[in-house]
């Protein structure tokens, strides 16, 4: 498919205030930059369901299983929606979703991670959540991508409906002393992974075209102060510690501990007694993915395959 | 009989507190559906609402069996309703006759589900 418009036109219509409406708004660029967000988005959400599949199960009565298959179905749901529209931006979503290679798929490595026990899921729910409604937020506000502003109203609702689910029950168990621990050995781990979440920081960033063509309104590290201006005060609320404060003097929140670190994925530990490591060694272990990252997309894939083979037997 | 004990039978019995009309309404007009974000009197959910006594009851359905957020609706209603002045406890019993169908949802709810690109 051709973007038949050149950067300049594409800026000058977003400064008209007029949003993209389809291809024949864009330039190349707009085009390319807008399908690698909405890889990343679609990606994000389609692989949650498996993600937290594994730790519906341990859900500790059939209300609380009804609501984590609920926020599973959500899911799948906002991913069906962004892999639909980059199905009307020319992109072969069969071979997208169902061939490609497991380590290229585009959703945060945390996921990679797996959720073990309900405890871990509600902390998913409380934070990973979190961080999707502060991202789809953000872009539902800003995205100049029409198509994509229209269809995140809803998202947005369903996904404050899941990061609640995760406060709810981080409420109810926290007064438990033996409830609470567990809780914590969650958020230790899964806390700096969702602060990983929003990327490079921005100085660091490649993709300035995110930001020039409005395909979101806020930098990477605006929306990681985003995320644990409302995160970190939940946590400090219900007792659990977390490695981050707000500083007064620079009016924003800051990491207490090495970050970016070294994370021991087997034990789900960070090795903080190591120190900071660089964003490049951050990014190799992006790339290289996690434990689940094969089994999780099989997951998605193994139905497509075998509902292949059932239509060659008929 | 000791001073105190007589005090007690002297005084007159409170008079019960007096709620403005349909105030237990316009409360749970303020309590959203935590999927859609309508609100729950608008969905057509309240099947009957009242106050007496310091005590809100009210009757309530949900869209569907086993709903996923029954437990979030049950406590964000508990909440709005102990904020009522005179309110100190609140009974929610969930009923199924009337069936929940669209047809009780209103043009209100209507035309912000359509908002969310849901079709009713």
């Amino acid at each position: 498919m051709q973007a038949p418009l050149t950067d300049a036109d594409v800026l000058e219509r977003i400064h008209a205030k007029k949003l993209i409406e389809n291809v024949d708004h864009m330039s190349p660029t707009y085009l390319e930059g807008i399908k690698r967000i909405l890889t990343v988005s679609a990606d994000t959400e389609l692989i949650s369901a498996p993600a937290y599949w594994h730790a519906a199960r341990h859900a500790p009565n059939l209300n609380s299983f009804g609501s984590a298959i609920a926020i599973i179905q959500d899911e799948l749901g906002h991913a069906h929606i962004a892999y639909r529209l980059l199905r009307d931006l020319g992109v072969d979503t069969e071979e997208l979703v169902y061939r490609r290679d497991p380590v290229k798929w585009k959703y945060p490595y945390a996921f990679d991670v797996p959720l073990d026990s309900f405890y871990e899921l509600i902390v998913a729910n409380a934070f990973y959540d979190r961080a999707g409604y502060t991202l789809l937020g953000d872009i539902a506000a800003s995205t100049t991508f029409g198509p994509w502003k229209r269809a995140l109203v809803k998202v947005d609702k369903e996904e404050t409906f899941h990061l609640r689910h995760g406060e709810q029950w981080m409420r109810k168990l926290a007064p438990d002393p033996a409830e609470h621990e567990r809780l914590q050995n969650a958020i230790n781990w899964m806390f700096l992974l969702t602060v990983e979440w929003f990327g490079l920081p921005d100085d660091l960033k490649k993709h300035t075209e995110q930001l020039n063509f409005g395909f979101k309104g806020k930098s990477n590290d605006e929306l990681r102060q985003t995320w644990m201006s409302t995160a970190v005060p939940l946590c400090q609320e219900l007792g659990f510690a977390v490695p981050a404060h707000f500083d007064d003097a620079g009016k924003r929140w800051v990491v207490d501990c090495a970050f970016p670190a070294a994370f021991d994925e087997g034990k789900k530990r960070w090795l903080l007694e190591d120190g900071a490591i660089s964003w490049d060694d951050v990014m190799q272990r992006w790339k290289r993915r996690g434990p689940k990252n094969e089994a999780f997309v099989e997951h998605v894939q193994r139905g497509n395959r075998q509902l292949a083979k059932l239509l060659e037997v008929a | 009989m000791s001073a105190s004990r007589q005090s007690r039978l002297e005084r007159p019995p409170a008079a019960p507190p007096e709620y403005p009309r349909g105030v237990v309404w316009d409360a749970l007009r303020e309590v959203g559906d935590p999927e859609l974000g309508v609100s729950l009197v608008d969905m057509g959910m309240i099947v009957a609402a009242d106050v007496s006594c310091e005590v809100a009851r009210v009757r309530l359905t949900y869209t569907s069996m086993g709903c996923p957020a029954g437990e979030m609706i049950d406590a964000d209603i508990r909440a709005r309703l102990l904020a009522v002045p005179g309110v100190e406890r609140v009974e929610i019993e969930i009923v199924w006759d009337p069936i929940w169908t669209t047809a009780r949802l209103t043009e209100d709810a209507r035309d912000a589900l359509s908002l969310l690109g849901v079709s009713v």
